[in-house]
This record gives C-alpha cells, sequence and structure tokens, in this order.
C-alpha cells in the first residue's frame, strides 16, 4: 500500500445544487454541469443523498447491484419509509432488487416482446397518420405538446393498457408521476390537491373487474393467475404503466418534434433516408432525456473509484447529465441524427433495471415520425418551447410549430 | 481480424471482419446488415438481433445467462437450440469462421 493511499480516499465534496427549486426546474444545464463537473461523485447537503452525472460513473453503478440498491426507490424519498407510499405506492417492478426482480422483469418483458408490440403497431402507425393528416388540413399555428405529444400519449396509452380513465384525469397522474420522485415543496402539494379525485379513478381502473379483455391489463392479470407474478403485483404493474410511460411518452414525442423543428438539416436527412429514423429517436433520448436522475440506495459502508461512500445513503444517478458529459460524447449539446448514440446512451437507465417499456416507447415515436415523415415538408418552430416545470422530469408544457404539408 | 459471415433470409451472404471484442449486433448492424435491428443497444431488452448459430460454433460461445434464454422465449421468429441474441456473443480469434443465418422477421 502507498504510504498516503489513506489519504486519497476522500469523502464526495459537498456542493450547492438544488435540483428540485425553480431555477434548475427551468433551465437544469447549469446545474448538471457543476453535479459532473465538481467530482466523480458529489454530495448535496440539503437532501443528504450523493449525486454523479460522469457517464463512466453512472455506468458502473447501474450494473452494481449488490452495492447499489433499487429497493429505496428510485426516487429521492427512502421508499422504505411507509409515510412515503401516501401518493405513490412502491413499484413492484423498479424498486426491488434481483432476484426478486428477475422473476417479475421476465414476465413484464415477455408480454411487451417483439410479437406483442408488432400486434400494436398497426393502431399506432394509423393512429398517427390520422392525426398528422389533420393538423396539417387545419394549418397555422398549432401546439405539439397537448395537439400531438399528449393526444397520442393519452389516448393510446390507456387503450392498450384497456383502462377506463376519463380522459380530464389523465395529465395531473404523469405529473404526479415526477413530483413523487421528488422532496416535497409546494409545487408538488399542488399537484397531490389537483390529482385526489383522480387517483380514485386510477386506482379503481386498474383493478381486474374493470381492465378491458386482450388488453395489456388483462394479460398482467392472466400472468399473474398463472403464478409468473405474485397476487397483488399485477394492479401495481399496470398504474407503473400508466403513470411512468405517460409522463415519458409525451416528454420523448414533444423533445423529438422540438429538435426536428430546431434543426431543419436533421429533418432533411431523416426524410432523405428513413434508416435514420429509429436513431433520431435514440438521439433525442439521450439529448432531452425525459428522466433527469434515477437514485440507488449505498447499501453499505463503501470505497468507489477512490472516494468513501456513506452506506444507507442514497446516490442520484442524473442520467440526463450522463447523456451531455462532454469527456464521452463529441458536441453533446448538439442534435445529431448520425450520431452512434443506441447502447451508448443511459437514457432508458441501465443494468437488471433497465426500462423494461422502451419497446412501447420506441414504437410510438417512430409511429409518429414515419407519418410526419411521408407528410411533412417542414415542422417550423413557431413561438418558444416552454419546460414544464415538474420535479425530476425533462417535458415541455407548450410547444408552437406549424406543420407545413408536402 | 475473425470474420464473420452474416446469412440473411432468402440467403444474402455477407462476410465481415469484425474486432476482437465486439458484439455481432454492433458489427452486423454497422455492417449495414438489415436482418439485424438491435433496438435496445444490447441491454437484452428487445430481443430484435436474433441470430440462429452455426452449431459447430456453439461450444465455443460462453452460455447464455438467465436474462438473454428469457428473451430468447419472445423473439418474433420461434427460437431455435442454436438460437442466440447476438448482442451477447462477443467477437474472438476462436470464433473466425463463424456463420450465422438471420430468422425471417426480427419485429
Amino acid at each position: 500500500m502507498l504510504p498516503n493511499a489513506e489519504l486519497s480516499i476522500a469523502a464526495p465534496p459537498a456542493i450547492h445544487i438544488d435540483p428540485y427549486a425553480d431555477d434548475f426546474l427551468a433551465d437544469p444545464d447549469p446545474g448538471r454541469c457543476i453535479i459532473r463537473d465538481s467530482a466523480p461523485i458529489t454530495y448535496l447537503p440539503k437532501y443528504g443523498v450523493y449525486a454523479t452525472g460522469r457517464m463512466t460513473v453512472v455506468r458502473e453503478i447501474f450494473k452494481d447491484y449488490e452495492r447499489f440498491s433499487s429497493s429505496a426507490g428510485i426516487g429521492l424519498a427512502d421508499r422504505r419509509d411507509p409515510s412515503s407510499h401516501a401518493h405513490r405506492r412502491p413499484s413492484p417492478i423498479n424498486e426491488v432488487d434481483p432476484p426478486v426482480h428477475t422473476k417479475i422483469r421476465a414476465g413484464v418483458q415477455k408480454l411487451l416482446s417483439p410479437m406483442m408490440i408488432r400486434s400494436w403497431r398497426g393502431r399506432y402507425d394509423a393512429f398517427a397518420e390520422k392525426l398528422v393528416d389533420q393538423l396539417i388540413i387545419r394549418g397555422g399555428v398549432i401546439d405539439a405538446v397537448p395537439e400531438i405529444a399528449e393526444e397520442m400519449t393519452y389516448t393510446l396509452m390507456p387503450e392498450t393498457l384497456g383502462l377506463d380513465i376519463p380522459r380530464a384525469f389523465l395529465p395531473g397522474l404523469g405529473e404526479m408521476n415526477s413530483f413523487s420522485l421528488g422532496p416535497a415543496t409546494p409545487r408538488q402539494q399542488a399537484n397531490y390537491e389537483q390529482v385526489k379525485d383522480a387517483i380514485k379513478f386510477y386506482n379503481e381502473a386498474a383493478e381486474r373487474e374493470n381492465v378491458r379483455p386482450g388488453t395489456l391489463a388483462d394479460k398482467i392479470y392472466q400472468e399473474e393467475d398463472a403464478g409468473t407474478f405474485e397476487p397483488g403485483v399485477g394492479a401495481g404493474l399496470i398504474r407503473v404503466f400508466l403513470r411512468a410511460s405517460s409522463e415519458n411518452q409525451y416528454s420523448m414525442i414533444s423533445a423529438l418534434i422540438r429538435r426536428l423543428a430546431e434543426n431543419p438539416d436533421q429533418w432533411d436527412k431523416v426524410k432523405a433516408d428513413p434508416g435514420k429514423l429509429k436513431n433520431a429517436i435514440e438521439e433525442v433520448i439521450r439529448l432531452d432525456t425525459p428522466l433527469e436522475v434515477d437514485f440507488r440506495l449505498v447499501v453499505s459502508d463503501t470505497e468507489f473509484n477512490g472516494q468513501a461512500l456513506q452506506g444507507n445513503r442514497k446516490i442520484g444517478l442524473f442520467i440526463a447529465a450522463a447523456n451531455r458529459d462532454p469527456h464521452y460524447w463529441d458536441k453533446p449539446n448538439e442534435y445529431d441524427v448520425d450520431r452512434e448514440v443506441l447502447g451508448n446512451h443511459v437514457g432508458f437507465g441501465g443494468g437488471a433495471h433497465v426500462c423494461v417499456g422502451q419497446m412501447m416507447a420506441r414504437l410510438q415515436g417512430e409511429s409518429l415520425l414515419k407519418a410526419l415523415v411521408a407528410r411533412v415538408d417542414r415542422i417550423e418552430p413557431a413561438g418558444r418551447p416552454e419546460r414544464r416545470v415538474v420535479s425530476a422530469t425533462n417535458s415541455l408544457k407548450s410547444l408552437p410549430v406549424r406543420l407545413i404539408g408536402r | 481480424m475473425p470474420n464473420v459471415t452474416f446469412i440473411e433470409w432468402g440467403g444474402n451472404e455477407t462476410p465481415v471482419d469484425v474486432e476482437n471484442g465486439k458484439n455481432l449486433m454492433q458489427a452486423g448492424t454497422a455492417a449495414g446488415i438489415s436482418g439485424i435491428i438491435g433496438d435496445c443497444g444490447g441491454n437484452l431488452s428487445c430481443a430484435t438481433c436474433h441470430v440462429f448459430v452455426d452449431p459447430d460454433y456453439i461450444p465455443r460461445i460462453p452460455a447464455p445467462n438467465d436474462y438473454e434464454k428469457d428473451m430468447l422465449e419472445f423473439t418474433a421468429t420461434a427460437a431455435e437450440d442454436n438460437s442466440r441474441l447476438c448482442c451477447q456473443i462477443v467477437m474472438s480469434d476462436a470464433l473466425d469462421g463463424l456463420i450465422v443465418w438471420l430468422p425471417q422477421t426480427q419485429e
């Protein structure tokens, strides 16, 4: 051992960034840079958690589920504390570790297999084609967030799942998912107030007797009956799907339209070569990663890359920051549909918990982008995009554009 | 550099030189083999890089882990005994001359 080895094991330095404060939620990039540049792992005293925004560190932690557990939840709150369950019950898939996780994951993966995705594709394609046709005929400025992203997500997600929830209740649920991943703030309180009535509908709609036959939710219950999932897990999975996928889906769709509108050279490349379509979506998931931060629990005192970490403390993996890490990406803030992004970004997380719904997300993105490429000549910005002010999620509230038909 | 031959559905053969350490999904998509999609980028989450491996080579490739075995049950074209997800086949000199057949469809 080198004489000064002891000295090189330092505690992560404290930095005074609040990733849930209004200034961060309005413009996260400066805060991400500080988290990423200060040290491999930093400490956020306000919340008593560690943070990292470096690609290499994030990747390593995702893989190491024995030292970095998901059992305390993927948000800021420690989900081992029952008082944190009032608004969002623990996820039976995201908030457990292998080996319990492995079995549930395999069951869900089967329900989202290429065969299942293919069975939905026709409906998704037709929906996107009709929507784009209607918007082109109407002409003028449209707000792509409610009129495309939310319209698609809030129609197709409950339909695919087989849930009957009044449309008016859906938007608050997506935002609730984001707020539940962050701290108690006045904004979180206001959202919880707003969704009070919706939660009742949402819990009831996911009950076995209320889901429509032949849908994804119905199949989840069939798997529960077959013993793939423990009794009670099915309803939890259905709620996770609706809530988490809604928020991430409309975030991704909005960002896709935004980047193609702001980068006409990239749009032209996709139009000229639909082979770039998948990569155009993947690059948006990198650049505008829907989930800002994904937490793990440091299981016990450990040394990690020369830093001393205390056990029983959570660590925030700022995947949106890692996806713009300049030590990993060339020109990280640019949208480039030719970038080698597939398999390199961490927008869907990583390791055992890598997003199980990622093929559904791609399906929706691909259906829309195919419809746009076939029908639209140009997507023109028509005003400033406005961010949605929610915890832990990068998402737009408003995106004025014009769709100019071919 | 070791060589792999991809045979697409319909019989189109493409030999590809693959660097040691690279997986066949990366190598195949980079070479423009149309029968491989590899949507999830090698995370064992999409089952769209399914291949049938030359049986002579199977003993030279590390056996699939549990996640891969699970995913092989969900491929768009039914798996056979020599099925693998090629994102999990890492190139090495021992695999020089490998032939893989692509299924009729991946999605």
